[in-house]
């Protein structure tokens, strides 16, 4: 339709009048954008109010309620049913902030009164805003009865309910929906490791067995990585030798980054002859990281080796060659001076010196 | 003069503020809320609480400046300072104490456990 009144345009009226239309539409658009704002604004404003002034009427009643012994239904039953959103933003900080009595009280609100059909038909709504409330709380206050629904969110082709899916289930501490997260992930090509890191770690140190199974016949790097990062975080010391198993043969810079890390956090000393090897490894942010390793692990007889690492083609190694070598092996800090100002043009020793210098400031 | 005693809490959650002031005015202490960590300092010199919380991420001033300003002033050091702070931030914590907090309480917290360390460290005082 557009192309066919373009062209009667081009057709039947010169250039002047098909400018000053083309500028009167232009005006109309602007014109229609300018009320929208406007619409917004008053709409927000309206909410914004309406929840002023619903927290002014019930803030007192809900603190009395976690205070005493009133009965989350009789609580729930005296707020209309179109308010029950109000009253959920109202709780998101408590729900973050408190735990113990506090927590339980909260959750039994929703888990516990029609608060939780309500949010229930929110995740069954084909609206990706009502889907993401509703996971968000119901995760929140780990509603037991929302489990199988998210499960199925979880297949969303919308990554932002995918996430707040997962992210719902993971707070659940649903442990077997840890692999569909791992899987269903893969959809989204701009999900990040991290993002994907700050869901699991919302589990608890339980998934770290299905994970360890699992990591015996894993192939894909990215769930390797994330899996050995997530043991580091829970500090699952019963993986050490396995991980020690798989970066020795692993081409991933990143599963061999996350593994050091992992086997200084878990100070994992047996891990020690493995990293000989990686000290002069290609890749600099590794050799850089077994230092930093090293640095708690303590293996004097790298000492030799840490010192090469002082004449290393990148600046991040040297200085925590420097550190390293000042952390375990003692007495060096002298000799590590002795060699910082006798040569004074060496960028070795200039590194050395910087990190004497910090040294003396911490100090 | 009131016997209440006198706490000053600086919290950036507003609604968590409302909640332990609801909850120590009921057991009978006096709240005073600072929403950031702006005026915390002088709040004190002026009010001469007997406990100080301070959470310590905040926006525009957080809770160790606070805590700096608070310990190097000779006429409110000793007033006993709690922190509070989310659980990832556990490094922050020694630094507070080195810095002459008191006691420290990690989010999230049970509002129970919270007033009974508030209570014993007014007690030991």
């Amino acid at each position: 339709m557009f192309i066919y009144l373009g062209v009667f345009l081009v057709i039947h009226i010169d250039i002047f009048s098909f400018l000053a239309l083309t500028i009167f539409a232009l005006l109309i658009i602007t014109y229609i954008l300018v009320i929208q704002v406007v619409l917004l604004r008053l709409l927000h404003g309206y909410q914004t109010k309406q929840e002023q002034k619903f927290f002014a009427v019930w803030e007192e009643r809900i603190f009395n309620y976690l205070e005493g012994d009133e009965k989350p239904q009789t609580l729930i039953k005296k707020i209309r049913r179109g308010k029950y959103i109000y009253l959920l933003r109202y709780l998101r900080e408590f729900f973050l902030m408190l735990k113990g009595d506090d927590f339980a009280k909260l959750s039994s609100l929703i888990n516990e009164t029609k608060l939780q059909p309500f949010l229930l038909s929110y995740l069954q709504s084909g609206s990706p805003r009502k889907i993401n409330e509703a996971a968000y709380f119901l995760g929140l206050a780990k509603s037991e009865a929302s489990k199988r629904l998210l499960r199925k969110k979880l297949r969303s082709e919308n990554a932002s309910v995918f996430l707040s899916s997962a992210l719902a289930l993971a707070r659940l501490n649903d442990i077997d929906a840890v692999f569909d997260i791992f899987r269903n992930a893969r959809h989204f090509k701009f999900i990040s490791k991290d993002s994907l890191l700050a869901i699991l770690s919302e589990y608890t140190d339980d998934v770290c067995k299905p994970l360890f199974q699992n990591l015996k016949r894993e192939k894909n790097v990215l769930i390797q990585s994330i899996t050995i990062t997530l043991f580091r975080h829970f500090k699952f010391y019963q993986a050490g030798e396995m991980v020690l198993k798989i970066m020795v043969y692993s081409p991933s810079k990143d599963v061999i980054i996350e593994s050091i890390k992992f086997f200084s956090t878990i100070e994992l000393f047996e891990a020690s002859t493995a990293l000989r090897s990686l000290i002069t490894h290609p890749k600099a942010e590794i050799r850089s990281e077994v230092l930093k390793a090293l640095a708690v692990l303590g293996d004097e007889s790298f000492e030799q080796r840490i010192w090469d690492r002082m004449y290393d083609s990148e600046y991040e190694v040297q200085y925590n060659a420097v550190i390293t070598l000042m952390k375990i092996i003692p007495g060096s800090e002298e000799k590590i001076s002795r060699f910082a100002y006798g040569n004074l043009k060496d960028r070795a020793a200039a590194i050395a010196r910087m990190v004497l210098s910090e040294r003396n400031i911490k100090n | 003069m009131s016997d209440k005693k006198t706490i000053i809490f600086a919290e950036d959650t507003v609604h968590i503020a409302k909640l332990l002031k609801f909850k120590l005015e009921k057991e009978g202490f006096n709240l005073i809320h600072f929403p950031s960590g702006v005026g915390v300092t002088e709040g004190v010199i002026k009010y001469k609480p007997d406990l100080v919380m301070l959470d310590i991420m905040m926006p525009v001033k957080d809770g160790l400046t606070v805590l700096k300003e608070l310990k190097s002033n000779p006429s409110i050091a000793n007033i006993p300072v709690i922190l509070l702070t989310a659980n990832s931030h556990e490094e922050y914590v020694v630094k507070g104490l080195q810095l002459g907090a008191i006691d420290y309480i990690l989010k999230p917290f049970a509002s129970a456990e919270l007033m009974l360390r508030i209570k014993n460290i007014l007690k030991m005082r």
